[in-house]
């Protein structure tokens, strides 16, 4: 019996109120690892890649890794797993909190949801025992007080997930909140939550998970914390300064987009960047479960008109968003904006860079001012605050189109290619103009643009752990693959990815999965699953219908050179990545992967 | 000439934000550097005891990671010299340097 896991699976199907408990397939959890891997698994066997996003048939997995629940630091990681709404693609979106260790200690590693409740329910899920609750008083509710409510309903000590109003809406960008302050905030998997009339998940348990070696886990997790220790990232700057640190980092290399990507570089964006931050609103640092990092922020703001809100955030990929890419340089307002988005359960992601394309399309006049209800330019904090709440409420012509991604709004206007997403998927906050790297890794990732699943950044301009020329194309296909892979293992295993920077290399997760699972898989056998990860999710995607043609960037990277800054000049020439990318994966010349490759990785068509 | 030199995080507390600084011409970043140094305190945040620049410190210069500046080649008595770029880089008048500690984020 392998260990980590609990063991168990639970499925509840909500069209018949059925449930099921399932053992853990121990031989897919050494193919698969558990977490994103297992997950993914589960949906691609049993989700017909052409369904409907938002119908029944499509099916919900919210999974932890088997480091989880355990001391591994930083493990409380839970993936949550679907078809996603806003790309038809594999999506699954990561999320840190309490949630994931709760949900093992109430006796259950994954939780599948299938079908489609009658009326809006949650589950609760105690030291083993389920129970369907009626939702109906919550549906559409922020998200903190459903939380609240929630707790009060079932236990104060309860840890719970759950949707929003924009998830209830349908929106494509709705994300599952988990704590009411870390969001699994990528692909909307918060609207398919919503369509099956599901709000989320309370959990609470005591029993103790127990690793496969004590001894061996102990020193595991020793060695794991003194890295953390001993680098500076970890140990030093995102404690104190939160992940927005980096804005100040990308901005000064001019790869910062800035209104909608029509610039790469702002002489002021460090007002909206983590030193200022720990200046002016930051209250203390937060920590997910077991993470000695705590990269997360509790903040208020303390002047102007937002003054007296507060909560969590915001975090880089939200002060760019919410801020420079929509051309505002007011920190209380893109806070407050992010507080926001938390309440709607909104992806601030998205949300940002939807908004910094309805203002291009406004001033460009291609949105006319019948359907707007107030002036979108760029550039005004309290405009940006405007159009999160009719976003998140749906709220009249722009602001249910606002609620479907940049792509369906910009197509909707006939100008697509102001959309700066990638299988309509928002890109994040870095320029693949000025970082090449990234820009393969946007184009090719498995649920659209998206930087954490190749973060190839930690290379191309952390440093870490080797600096890699950002400027250059050469060896940019072979970097994307195995950060690809790599961070295929890691949100397998349960662990945040930000432990990459004190934990660089495969061999610094080898020997934690092995002595908390007991299964002997290798370091190459470990990326071996990555691969195989990688690779399983393409297969979803291309039988969902995508191509290769599908592997590209926005045109504005590609073609459009950054006007001005230390990147001036630059465009993205992906072609000279993307043959090459498609030949280390063993795929053909339209990203297939060939049946020697499928073979190799034991995958099926 | 002069340069604008920047610091960012922790270096911020030490150094200030942002630094103006007059230099003679042929300097280079070496030069720069040790003139910031002023205490020993800041020369021990960015140099080892050997004198080396400490790993992972990341200085750019107008946006490029010094690590990735081009080398210069110079003729000294007769001889060809290859410069390598990194710290020994020459600053122009109005170059911007900035300096970083090792941060990640995401
Ligand atoms: S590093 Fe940050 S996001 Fe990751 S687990 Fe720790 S606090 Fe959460």
């Amino acid at each position: 019996m392998v260990k980590g896991f609990v063991g168990v699976n639970l499925r509840v199907n909500l069209s018949t109120g059925e449930i099921k408990k399932e053992k853990i397939n121990e031989q897919w959890a050494r193919l698969f690892i558990g977490g994103r891997g297992y997950g993914s698994k589960i949906i691609c066997d049993e989700v017909d890649p052409k369904v409907d996003p938002l119908a029944p048939e499509n099916k919900v997995v919210i999974a932890t890794g088997p480091a989880g629940g355990s001391n591994t630091p930083a493990s409380g990681r839970v993936m949550v797993i679907t078809k996603g709404p806003e790309t038809g693609t594999i999506a699954c979106s990561n999320v840190g909190g309490f949630f994931g260790p709760e949900l093992k200690r109430a006796g259950y590693d994954m939780v599948i949801i299938e079908g489609k409740a009658e009326k809006p329910v949650y589950l609760w899920i105690k030291d083993g025992n389920i129970e369907i609750r009626d939702a109906r008083k919550l549906w559409g509710k922020k998200t903190s007080e459903t939380e609240e409510v929630i707790k009060q309903e079932t236990d104060p000590k309860a840890r719970v997930v759950n949707i929003g109003p924009a998830g209830v809406k349908l929106s494509r960008i709705a994300n599952v909140m988990v704590d009411a302050c870390r969001a699994a905030g990528r692909s909307g998997v918060g609207a398919v939550l919503g369509s099956k009339n599901f709000l989320g998940i309370a959990a609470r348990g005591t029993r103790k998970v127990e690793p496969f070696d004590p001894a061996e886990t102990k020193t595991a997790v020793a060695q794991a914390r003194k890295l953390l220790k001993e680098s500076e990232i970890t140990s030093v700057n995102l404690p104190k300064y939160g992940t927005a640190l980096l804005v100040n980092e990308i901005n000064e290399r001019g790869g910062y987009p800035v209104r909608n990507a029509q610039e790469a570089y702002d002489e002021d964006a460090g007002v909206t960047g983590g030193e200022e931050i720990a200046d002016k609103i930051l209250i203390k640092k937060w920590a997910c479960a077991v993470c000695p990092i705590a990269c997360g922020r509790v903040t208020e703001i303390r002047e102007g008109k937002y003054k007296g809100y507060h909560g969590e955030g915001p975090e880089y990929e939200t002060t760019w968003a919410l801020g420079l890419m929509c051309g505002v340089h007011d920190l209380n307002a893109i806070t407050y904006a992010h507080y926001l988005c938390n309440e709607y359960g909104l992806d601030g992601i998205s949300a940002g860079v939807t908004i910094a394309c309805a203002m291009e399309l406004y001033e460009k006049g291609y949105i006319p001012e019948r359907d707007v209800p107030f002036p979108m330019r760029f550039g005004d904090g309290d405009t940006l605050v405007k159009m999160v709440q009719i976003m998140g409420e749906r709220k009249g012509i722009v602001g249910d189109l606002l609620a479907e991604g940049s792509y369906r709004l910009a197509e909707h206007y006939g100008h697509p290619e102001l959309s700066m997403s990638v299988k309509k998927q928002e890109m994040a906050a870095y320029d693949p103009r000025a970082i090449k790297g990234i820009g393969l890794n946007y184009a090719t990732s498995n649920r659209g643009a998206c930087h954490v699943r190749g973060y190839t950044i930690s290379q191309e301009v952390i440093d870490w752990p080797e600096p890699v020329d950002r400027l250059k194309y050469e060896g940019k296909a072979e970097l994307t693959k195995y950060m690809q892979d790599f961070t295929a293992v890691i949100d397998s295993s349960g662990m945040c990815l930000f432990t990459i920077f004190g934990m660089g290399y495969i061999r610094d997760y080898g020997p934690i999965l092995r002595a908390v699972t007991g299964i002997p898989y290798s370091d190459d056998e470990l990326m071996k699953a990555g691969e195989r990860i990688w690779n399983m999710e393409r297969l979803f995607n291309l039988k969902a219908g995508l191509t290769g043609k599908d592997d590209t960037l926005p045109p504005r990277l590609l073609e459009e050179p950054i006007p001005s800054g230390p990147s001036k000049g630059e465009v993205c020439q992906l072609d000279r990545m993307l043959p090459e990318y498609y030949q280390l994966r063993g795929w053909d010349e339209e990203g297939r992967p060939t049946k020697e490759k499928l073979a190799e990785l034991g995958l099926k068509m | 000439m002069k340069v604008k030199v920047k610091f960012f995080a922790i270096f911020r507390d030490l150094f200030g934000a942002e630094k103006e600084v007059e230099l003679k011409s042929g300097s280079t970043l070496q030069d720069l550097l040790n003139l910031l140094c002023d205490s020993r305190q800041c020369r021990q945040k960015l140099f080892d005891r050997s004198g080396k620049l400490r790993p992972y410190i990341k200085i750019l210069k107008n946006g490029r990671n010094i690590l990735f500046l081009e080398g210069v080649q110079i003729e000294l008595e007769g001889k060809q010299i290859q410069f390598l770029g990194g710290i020994h880089a020459e600053l122009a008048d109005g170059d911007v340097v900035a300096i970083f500690p090792q941060v990640g984020g995401g």
